[in-house]
């Protein structure tokens, strides 16, 4: 419970220094909530950044951290007061009978939503509580944090591909990792999750009515894509919170035409990109949206050729100085700023064209063709295209992209915010088709279906002939997305909720690789330095690892590796100690159903091992999916 | 196009990729209820 004392202390600095930042920048908001949803995820970045410097500089000590949330709690001590006191206010003011009265709460449609809206979330927070295991999270996510915090420092990890990408998200839960533990940073994803959920209902509020608000904000948490990731430690929903944030603020400039707000959307753009690399394709579409309009606004003579080259200028100025931190570190630790893009030309570290390759093809199994291009909404809705590598076989987002949306297009009102919303939608999905079959890395086109859904489902249910029954398949879809939640997350439950111990608990999830773990930790001296074989799960190792993936570094070239000598000598010189094998491991190609790959875990690699295995090591634990091996 | 028939041809095509969803979907989940398995990562 200790975890909820420091989320509400890091919630409370972050929102005051947010609002702190965006008093500075004279930005003005239409309600108390509208600038906490934007005041929370800066504030967090800006703290987030701090730790980012001071741990490039060796200080990343708990002490350190402590240090700078006093002094922002100092420094902000009115804007926090002011914050508290909205806060209990909005409390003590709320009016049950005042709420019922406005929502029209009844037994009906409307008041089911509510319910759901409110259920959704909570149940969300509840499970945040379960110890982190998700792969990509034990991989990376957290594992990278752990061992900066090890070394006090933001040391350069060669064999990490993800750690020399821009993560402040992960920097994020890094700050969550060490103030406390991983549910801190779990907790911190969620409370992005609940206020990216805030930002679309106050955005529907803003530019459409309070139905549609509920509607659109019920639909989107109500994904399964978006509430099984937004509560553990991903990074998606939380991108997508950025961009989201970017294409509100860009709204509101269109409308008001105070340039405050377009400089908040090339913030949060460059935030986005700081976030993920795919972050950059949203911010390049959101700025193209943000040339069209100051095109239209010059033609309209609205403005001068002069105001718009300046506002787009400082659109690029602003992300970039949000991202040019990542870039500085990616440059000073691998020699090329976006490692490992363009390494043909900054000829950066431990990377080459054969690797790139091979990550250009996991990321992209899809043939470019004008039949999986037409396809794509169909196996958006049905997943089908899975078997084509038209898209990934991910969690979904239900019938709404083919079942409702190109109904817009019949209903009778027709909203300027909504077609720019679909023209973003086609772009965000025609860009993505070229650059990857995996759904998640196009999330950020997910809030926006979303917000159409609600929109036309609004415009629906005006229809007598079609409301009653198109209230029952709404309150089907969000019944089985219920049973699925329920469903996917039932074992975490009892750990969330502190009736699993977090042992018992990570010994089935992850499981083997948990106990092996604990085995090196127990075993094995500090000094040992383990070889992640056929895994890449590091976070519950307290010793020194790297990564063997053939795919995902090149920290160790086995194109250099011809034989089990050549890679004996080659862990020695790293100063390999141990070697963990996870031989029920595999990275299953959709396309071909087989374990290995010719890009990864090849039949000559994999045999290799088995004669490195036989004469060079000394088996110390084998619990029958993983071996901990001793190099001689 | 009257408004009765637009309205009924709506409510058909929003049917049509609801059933199309959720019968893979369903498809999909079954087996993973079937064995108890509470299901997913």
């Amino acid at each position: 419970m200790i975890e909820l004392a420091y989320l509400a202390l890091l919630l409370v600095i972050s929102i005051a220094l947010g609002r702190r930042i965006l008093k500075y920048i004279g930005i003005g908001f239409n309600s108390s909530l509208e600038g906490m949803v934007f005041s929370l995820p800066l504030g967090l970045s800006a703290i987030a950044y701090a730790m980012l410097f001071a741990g490039l500089l060796g200080y990343l000590y708990k002490s350190v951290l402590v240090i700078i949330l006093a002094l922002l709690y100092i420094a902000l001590w009115k804007d926090v007061g002011e914050l508290l006191r909205i806060i209990f206010s909005s409390i003590r003011n709320f009016s049950f009978n005042k709420f019922v009265r406005k929502h029209d709460i009844a037994l009906n449609f409307y008041s089911i939503v509510i319910i759901l809206l409110l259920l959704f979330p909570l149940m969300n927070f509840f499970l945040s509580f379960s110890p982190p295991w998700h792969f990509d999270v034990i991989a990376y996510h957290l594992a990278m944090g752990k061992i900066y915090i090890a070394a006090h420092k933001v040391v350069y990890i060669p064999y990490m591909l993800f750690s020399n990408f821009p993560s402040l998200i992960d920097t994020m839960y890094m700050v969550g990792l060490l103030l406390s533990n991983g549910i801190l940073a779990n907790l911190l994803g969620y409370s992005l999750g609940i206020a990216f959920l805030a930002s679309i209902y106050k955005f529907c509020q803003r530019f459409f009515n309070e139905r549609i608000a509920l509607l659109s904000s019920l639909i989107f948490y109500s994904f399964p894509l978006i509430f099984m990731l937004s509560r553990t430690s991903h990074i998606d929903v939380q991108l997508a919170f950025f961009v989201f944030l970017s294409v509100y603020a860009i709204c509101v400039y269109s409308k008001s035409k105070d340039s405050k707000w377009l400089f908040l959307s090339a913030i949060f753009s460059g935030l986005g990109i700081s976030s993920k690399v795919f972050g950059a394709v949203a911010a390049a579409v959101i700025f193209a949206l943000l040339v069209l309009i100051l095109i239209r606004d010059v033609s309209k003579k609205r403005m001068d050729y002069k105001s718009a080259f300046a506002k787009s200028a400082a659109f690029c100025i602003i992300a970039f100085v949000i991202v040019m931190p990542w870039l500085l570190k990616s440059y000073f630790f691998t020699g090329n700023p976006v490692w490992p893009e363009l390494n043909e030309i900054f000829h950066g570290k431990y990377w080459d064209e054969k690797h790139q390759q091979g990550i250009n093809v996991m990321h992209n199994l899809r043939k470019p063709s004008l039949c999986n291009y037409l396809r794509l909404p169909w196996d958006i809705v049905t997943q089908q295209g899975k078997r084509l590598g038209n898209i990934d076989e991910d969690l979904e987002i239900g019938p709404f992209v083919l079942a409702i949306l190109p109904l817009y297009f019949f209903v009778g009102k027709k909203d300027r915010v909504i077609n720019s919303f679909f023209m973003l939608l086609f772009v965000y999905l025609t860009v993505w088709f070229f650059l990857s079959h995996i759904f998640r890395y196009v999330i950020y086109a997910v809030p926006l279906i979303a917000i159409i859904s609600g929109y036309v489902i609004h415009e629906l249910l005006k229809i007598n002939l079609l409301s009653r029954a198109l209230k029952l398949l709404l309150l089907f879809t969000f019944g089985f997305n219920l049973l699925f939640f329920i469903g996917a997350n039932a074992k975490e439950f009892p750990a969330a909720l502190g009736l699993e111990s977090e042992d018992n608990f990570h010994s089935k999830y992850p499981g083997p690789i948990y106990d092996a773990s604990k085995f090196a930790n127990s075993n094995l001296p500090e000094s040992a330095k383990i070889l992640l074989f056929r895994d890449t799960r590091g976070y519950f190792i307290d010793r020194g690892y790297v990564w063997a993936d053939p795919l995902t570094q090149a920290y160790i070239d086995y194109s250099n590796i011809k034989s089990e000598d050549d890679y004996y000598k080659e862990l020695k010189r790293l100063g390999i100690t141990h070697i963990l094998v996870n031989n029920n491991f595999g990275w299953r190609n959709p396309l071909h159903d087989v374990i290995t790959s010719d890009y990864r875990y090849t039949p000559e690699i994999l045999e290799m091992k088995d004669r490195f295995l036989e004469k060079y090591t000394r088996n110390l634990y084998n619990n029958g999916d993983i071996l901990v091996n001793e190099l001689k | 196009m009257r408004k009765k028939t637009k309205a009924v041809l709506m409510l058909l095509w929003i049917i049509f990729f609801y059933i199309a969803h959720y019968y893979f979907a369903i498809k999909k989940y079954l087996p993973m209820v079937r064995n108890y398995i509470p299901f997913f990562w």
